[in-house]
């Protein structure tokens, strides 16, 4: 069961796929992984000019010999990054949402773990469980698996309290949030202003179909998964055009906050290959 | 102030249909419920829903209500709501019902009283809630049946327990008594009457403070009636004894009518006699049937019928006893009976002298004249007793004294029954013994200030006292002598007759005398018991309303006294007119008709309907996204 979330296509999706995370944070160990940022690290990365109190070491003479100009380079930093996976397991993550999301984080999580970053699970629904260290390596890969599954959604969503846990002074990180984000505040995520060089935020927006396009029709009650709230309602075909409106711009104000923040955010519906979504998270930055 | 009634309340049983509507309500098919990620989205599209739509669906609950009104509307436009008018609200009314014997004619399919209880009670419906209603029935007299109160349900009872009677009605003075009633009253008060019309006595009155309005129900209708009845014992032409049963028949009918006059045993309606005649429109005919009568057949009880039965059945019938046979058995006590006194008892037809020696005989005839001569017992024997030339000392609570010689009779009593058609003049007395009169006697026959002969009469029989001994006289000689023995002998039969006359009518306060001044312990009516007044050797009935036999039962046994309609103004049903005084403009103005709200109430069920369907029909049509 525990393996199911890797079977053996996915895997080899997941192998083909691998590549190092681009993580946009100076971590303060050194890992397999390289940081956008400019450190004291051996891999050059690109000049800039001098400025008086650079220091000597870093002028790159032989560039000035060519164009009289004094310029210092940049050097890569090779950091250790930790990989903080928050899952949301809340009662609304029903429909297939959390499995598709735990899979997701499972690809992730695989990749960090052969690109030698340490992987820290953190499930949340109405508080965050931070019981589980972050784990290093290969052999750490069963004890992901088993931190993500079987899982079953229940309790209420917890979101701004899992973001404080994962976003909390400590060492750079890349948190992958994986959540419908049908918390009451879907601005949540992208409320707090992130340290681009400590924290890159990485959004698996996980829906189920029923999310986006609902099959309703009649007199229903409609139950809230988390709460248990009824709503009584006629569903025609009038009542689902606008919520797909109301649907298409929530989705939108999520983007545009993730946007605002500079987190990235990837949506993917339940009934997708996980893969996709795991191949949109590592995307590398067309800026970076 | 006005207020609203419901002219037809049995509508509102309709209302038991609210049932099925609500049970419906609750078995209807829940709403599917959908479990969703969050309400997050649908909360905020379900409130654009109803914010957009210029038309709401109806929630389930306003059906039922819309289903609810309805129903309570269509229940109360059955129930024939009405507002009364303003005007017509007077706190206090009088209501007088004919309950007269002509109410229980028959009317078409119905009678003259079911027509009269309908008016009534759609007269109480027409009042305002809060008026006070006293309830009155008018017979032969007054009587309130309801004091004034505004309980519509005691009035509906009382009302309900209304039946009409079997003799004369009164209304005029139902009517004078209900305005006495009314008058010392504030304003504003109302005198209604319900009546057929056929009143036995006089019109109904008026008054300009105190209007009439007056709801007549039935029609004019054709009657033969029974309006008079005697029944007297005679010997027919071989000289038997028989009753003959007089009758008078009345027609108030447009067309000659065969009318058969049966006589029939009360007790085994066994057919005693019959008679028949043809009788005239407008005529009364006088019917008599002979009824061959032995002793023993004195007091019977018959039911006389007049066929064919009509509208009315009350004067159709008549209750009567056999009166005793003509003749009276005499008993004549003497030592040495006078020749002059047995030969003019014994010269009588209608007496059968019994020489009975010097004492009273044990066994004497209920119905018998009892002559006393030269005695008189301390205690008399009830029956009718002649005392003649009684020694000193006291008799029959009188004192008879001591002989005085020659005494001149100078007066007697002319009008009493004994000394009819006969002359005291020209009797001359040798002596007579005076009487002293007690205070129940009464001077008959008067020398100067002596009293020579007294009635010393008791309530129930009659005791007459002579002081005059014949022997010592010449009255025996002259004819004055035989014409009292006959007198005496006549009046003690006319009492005896009169104990089986039929000489009460319904509706009268009747005075039965018993024998022996027995007291009464009962008095049982056609229908069950009745009220009476206990009086030595009397009983007053209180309700005789209806005709029939009424037994008066007593330690002595039981007296049977028929009590008759027999009243021929109370049989006329034809159509007459109400002698009522021209009506004020007031007095002119018709009854309030109360404003009928049934359309309104029948609109409002429709609407409601109408909305109900609506509301189903176009707001549960759903349709699958696409």
């Amino acid at each position: 069961m525990t393996y199911d979330l890797l079977d053996a296509g996915y895997r080899r999706s997941l192998d083909l796929l691998r590549r190092h995370l681009s993580p946009a944070v100076a971590a303060g160990a050194s890992g397999d992984h390289r940081t956008r940022h400019r450190g004291s690290g051996q891999e050059f990365q690109d000049h800039r000019p001098y400025v008086p109190g650079d220091d000597l070491r870093r002028v790159d003479w032989m560039a000035y010999a060519r164009t009289g100009e004094p310029v210092t380079r940049n050097l890569r930093a090779e950091e250790d990054v930790l990989l903080k996976v928050l899952i949301d397991t809340s009662a609304s993550m029903t429909d297939g949402k959390l499995a598709h999301a735990a899979r997701i984080a499972a690809g992730v999580g695989y990749l960090g773990l052969l690109g030698g970053e340490r992987v820290q699970v953190i499930r949340f629904a109405d508080a965050p469980d931070g019981r589980r260290r972050p784990e290093r390596g290969r052999a750490a890969i069963p004890s992901l698996l088993r931190s993500l599954g079987p899982l079953h959604p229940s309790g209420g969503t917890g979101l701004r309290r899992a973001l404080d846990l994962a976003l909390s002074p400590g060492p750079p990180s890349v948190v992958l949030l994986l959540s419908d984000l049908l918390d009451a505040d879907e601005a949540a995520p992208f409320a707090r202003a992130l340290d681009p060089r400590r924290h890159d935020l990485r959004v698996a927006h996980v829906l189920s179909r029923a999310d986006v396009e609902p099959a309703l029709s009649g007199d229903l009650d409609l139950e809230d998964a988390e709460t248990s709230e009824l709503l009584p309602l006629t569903a025609d075909a009038a009542l689902l055009d606008r919520y797909r409106d109301r649907f298409t711009g929530w989705c939108m104000s999520i983007d545009g906050a993730a946007r605002s923040r500079g987190a990235r955010l990837v949506r993917s519906v339940s009934d997708e290959p996980a893969i996709d979504a795991v191949r949109a998270l590592l995307r590398p930055d067309r800026g970076g | 102030m006005g207020g609203v009634t419901l002219l037809h309340p049995a509508g509102l049983l309709a209302l038991i249909a609210a049932a099925p509507v609500i049970a419906a309500y609750l078995l209807r098919s829940r709403r599917e419920r959908v479990r969703v990620s969050s309400l997050k989205l649908w909360r905020d599209v379900a409130q654009e829903s109803r914010a957009r739509r210029p038309w709401q669906p109806p929630p389930r609950e306003l059906s039922l209500l819309l289903e609810l009104v309805a129903v309570v509307a269509t229940a109360l436009a059955l129930a024939r709501p009405a507002r009364l008018s303003t005007d017509a609200s007077p706190s206090r009314v009088a209501l007088v019902v004919d309950t007269s014997a002509s109410m229980a004619a028959l009317d078409g399919d119905t009678t003259r009283w079911r027509l009269a209880l309908d008016a009534a009670r759609s007269l109480l419906r027409s009042l305002p809630p809060g008026a006070e209603v006293m309830l009155v029935s008018a017979d032969r007299s007054p009587s309130v049946r309801s004091p004034f109160t505004a309980d519509r349900r005691a009035l509906a009872r009382s009302l309900d327990a209304l039946r009409p009677t079997a003799s004369e009605g009164d209304l005029a003075s139902a009517v004078r008594f209900a305005a006495d009633r009314l008058r010392p009253l504030p304003e504003p008060r109302r005198l209604l009457v319900v009546t057929d019309g056929s009143l036995a006595r006089g019109g109904v009155p008026s008054d300009d403070t105190l209007p009439i309005e007056l709801t007549r129900v039935g029609h004019g209708a054709a009657n033969l009636a029974l309006v008079r009845l005697d029944l007297r014992a005679t010997l027919d032409p071989g000289g038997r004894p028989v009753a003959r049963a007089h009758c008078l028949v009345a027609s108030f009918d447009e067309r000659p009518v065969e009318a058969t006059l049966s006589v029939r045993d009360a007790s085994t309606d066994a057919l005693l006699g019959e008679a028949r005649a043809a009788v005239l429109p407008g005529a009364r005919v006088p019917m008599a049937v002979d009824l061959a009568m032995a002793p023993a057949d004195a007091g019977r009880a018959v039911r006389i019928t007049l066929s064919p039965d009509d509208a009315l059945s009350a004067d159709n019938v008549a209750f009567a006893r056999i009166p005793p046979p003509p003749s009276i058995p005499v008993v004549l006590v003497a030592r040495e009976p006078d020749p002059w006194i047995a030969r003019a008892l014994g010269a009588d037809p209608s007496a059968r002298l019994t020489l009975a020696g010097n004492t009273i005989p044990d066994e004497l005839p209920e119905d018998a004249l009892l002559v006393l001569e030269e005695t008189c017992p301390a205690v008399l024997p009830p029956r009718e007793t002649l005392v003649l030339a009684p020694p000193a000392g006291p008799c029959a609570g009188l004192t008879v004294l001591a002989e005085v010689d020659d005494p001149s009779i100078t007066s007697f009593a002319t009008t009493d029954p004994r000394w009819r058609f006969l002359t005291m003049d020209g009797v001359h007395l040798s002596s007579a013994r005076p009487l002293a009169l007690s205070a129940r006697g009464t001077a008959l026959v008067r020398a100067g200030s002596l009293v020579l002969a007294a009635d010393a009469g008791l309530a129930d029989r009659t005791v007459t006292v002579v002081g005059i001994d014949p022997r010592r006289s010449d009255w025996p000689l002259k004819a004055s002598f035989v014409v009292f023995l006959r007198n005496v002998v006549e009046l003690a039969r006319a009492h005896r007759a009169a104990a089986t006359a039929p000489r009460f009518r319904t509706g009268d306060a009747a005075r039965v005398d018993l024998p022996h001044g027995a007291s009464p312990t009962a008095v049982l009516g056609p229908e069950g018991p009745v009220a009476f007044t206990a009086l030595p050797g009397a009983a007053v009935l209180g309700d005789t309303s209806l005709a029939g036999f009424y037994r008066v039962l007593s330690p002595r046994g039981e007296t049977l006294v028929p009590i008759n309609l027999l009243s021929e103004s109370e049989s006329d049903l034809r159509e007459r007119p109400l002698d009522l005084r021209p009506p004020s403009a007031r007095d002119a103005s018709p009854l309030p008709e109360p404003v009928e709200l049934t359309r309104a109430f029948a609109l409002l069920a429709a609407l409601a309907w109408i909305a109900d369907r609506l509301a189903l029909t176009t707001s549960r049509k759903p349709s699958r996204p696409s």
